[in-house]
């Protein structure tokens, strides 16, 4: 459990954390936020490499500023896509491995299973020099769960990969959270976050804007009605009939159905069904442009 | 932990890329070394060999600590690659000492090294382990020492280190050498020339060459006191660095949003 209280962070006159509490749960969380809102900052927090300026950070209730005991329970992918050039992928991880506290055999053994696993076995042995971005990305995995972590934070994995790099690593990290692991990834990709977990932490200019899942996150946005696309080929008659209810707040008509907005969408998710079961009007498919990250960052950063 | 620390941070000092130009400055040391030594009248071989040993094997002492210390932590901060060993489960100032002392044996091996083949080249084989050897080894390996702590810590605490440590050896250290008064106490090099006793030149030889030896002014310093007080230098420096390290962030500057 990783937990913020009323931590602030400046750079000087800077301020790169400003006064966040919250909690990091285990499973996977996404770290979001536009480029300069504070997700490094925080990642470096949590991984000891800065301390707070006021507040608190606590990692499974320890201090992590310079704490080895902090170290053991946390693996920490960074951005920066800089290596001991010379070395190659094996060497890296094994190499790191070493400093992690194990002997010649067991790094070699552990560095052996972390290449595999990140899918690097046929590459391990190449120059580090001439890896791809997402060979990097890879090794710099290999590298922070080598110690089998209890946490694993990952700032901006996804950077520079192609999409297929992407899936699969997005796919690697699943397997990890599927372990029973936290893992922590910081993007400002709202699309590829959102298909990793649906649980985020929001920063925006160094503040905390929203944590939790993020649908519970768009319900309390009540400032905003909640659109839902519904697709049918009988648009006017299925109105008619939602014009009447009381937590519909807007109707109107689209090339391929009609768009609603509502405060209460679980309501009217509940009334749904009958419109086609009652009232037999085709209901092709619906869907809601307002439970995706894009616009929830929006109607946050914006407002 | 710490003998890994030390090991993999030595090897990676010593590897071919870093070492084979170091072997040539080596070699072009020695030769120009015993060119140099044809050119003093009336000076015996011992007294040609303090000269230049001061002048070139010294101060490659601080020349390749110079460079050494910056690859123990402000290289890693610059590469970036600094984040790999501050988020490992050992203590930093293990992680500081055990490098810094990777440096100094690095430097060590490289200016042993230089002085085998400069003693090899100026006094010849069969003398080069003669009465000056076992002092310039000592001021060699002490002088490395107090050069690797001071700038180790150098480098901690401020950038562009590896010139500031350049001008200190090359021009302060000059300077007090060379100045009469107590300011020779102040430099690593007026220690390790006091702890060789290198014989003086004759009077009337040398000439500017003495004051890139630092040879100009009487040297007070004996070796009684040049031991323990290279000795100090580097445990008060290393100890100032290993507080330092632990205490403070080690960031690349323009990672600071």
């Amino acid at each position: 459990m990783i937990v913020f209280q009323e931590a602030s962070r400046w750079y000087g006159q800077i301020i790169g954390l400003n006064d966040v509490t919250c909690t990091i749960p285990t499973g996977v969380t996404a770290l979001l936020g536009l480029n300069g809102a504070g997700k490094s900052t925080m990642l470096r927090m949590i991984t000891g490499q800065i301390r707070a300026t006021t507040g608190t950070v606590s990692v499974y209730g320890q201090t992590p500023f310079a704490n080895p005991e902090v170290y053991k329970l946390i693996g920490y992918c960074p951005e920066i896509d800089n290596f001991y050039e010379h070395m190659n992928g094996f060497q890296f991880v094994e190499h790191l491995g070493r400093l992690a506290g194990y002997g010649k055999t067991e790094a070699r053994e552990r560095s052996r299973r972390m290449i595999e696993r990140v899918g690097m076995a046929d590459r391990a042995h190449k120059k580090i020099a001439g890896y791809s971005k997402g060979m990097r990305q890879r090794v710099k995995l290999a590298q922070a769960m080598i110690h089998d972590p209890q946490a694993v934070l990952l700032d901006e994995p996804l950077n520079g990969l192609d999409p297929v790099g992407r899936r699969e690593f997005m796919q690697l990290l699943q397997t990890f959270s599927e372990d029973g692991k936290t893992i922590l990834v910081s993007s400002h990709i709202l699309f590829e976050v959102e298909q990793m977990t649906s649980n985020i932490v929001l920063l925006h200019r160094g503040r905390l804007l929203a944590t939790g899942n993020i649908g519970v996150i768009r319900e309390l946005i009540d400032k905003y009605p909640h659109r839902i696309r519904i697709a049918t080929t009988q648009a006017r008659e299925v109105a008619t009939q939602l014009a009447g209810l009381p937590y519909i707040s807007n109707i109107s008509f689209e090339r391929d159905g009609l768009e609603i907005q509502t405060r209460e969408p679980d309501k009217f998710y509940d009334y749904l069904p009958s419109l086609a079961v009652q009232h037999g009007l085709p209901i092709d498919g619906f869907s809601s442009p307002d439970n995706n990250l894009e616009s929830v960052f929006r109607y946050l950063v914006t407002n | 932990m710490e003998a890994y620390i030390f090991s993999a941070a030595l090897r990676d000092m010593l590897r071919p890329k870093r070492l084979i130009p170091w072997m040539i400055v080596v070699v072009l040391i020695a030769v120009v070394g015993a060119q140099a030594s044809n050119y003093f009248e009336g000076a015996t071989a011992v007294q040609k060999y303090g000269l230049l040993s001061s002048m070139f094997v010294f101060r490659l002492v601080a020349l390749a600590s110079a460079v050494f210390s910056t690859a123990v932590i402000a290289q890693e901060v610059e590469q970036k690659t600094v984040v790999y060993l501050l988020t490992r489960p050992v203590r930093r100032w293990k992680i500081l000492l055990f490098r810094t002392l990777a440096s100094i044996t690095a430097v060590i091996i490289i200016c042993v090294l230089c002085q085998l083949c400069f003693g090899a080249l100026v006094l010849g084989p069969s003398k080069m382990f003669g009465a000056t050897f076992l002092p310039d080894l000592e001021a060699i390996v002490l002088g490395a020492a107090a050069y690797g702590g001071f700038f180790v810590f150098i480098s901690l605490i401020a950038n562009k280190a590896t010139t500031i440590c350049l001008l200190y050896a090359f021009g302060a250290e000059t300077m007090f050498s060379n100045t009469p008064g107590s300011l020779i106490y102040g430099s690593i090099f007026g220690h390790m020339s006091g702890l060789a006793q290198h014989p003086s030149l004759p009077d009337g030889n040398g000439g500017a060459l003495k004051l890139l030896a630092g040879s100009m002014g009487d040297n007070p310093i004996v070796p009684s006191t040049a031991v323990p007080a290279m000795i100090l230098i580097a445990a008060v420096f290393m100890g100032i660095g290993c507080f330092w390290f632990s205490e403070f962030e080690y960031l690349p500057r323009e990672d600071a949003e």
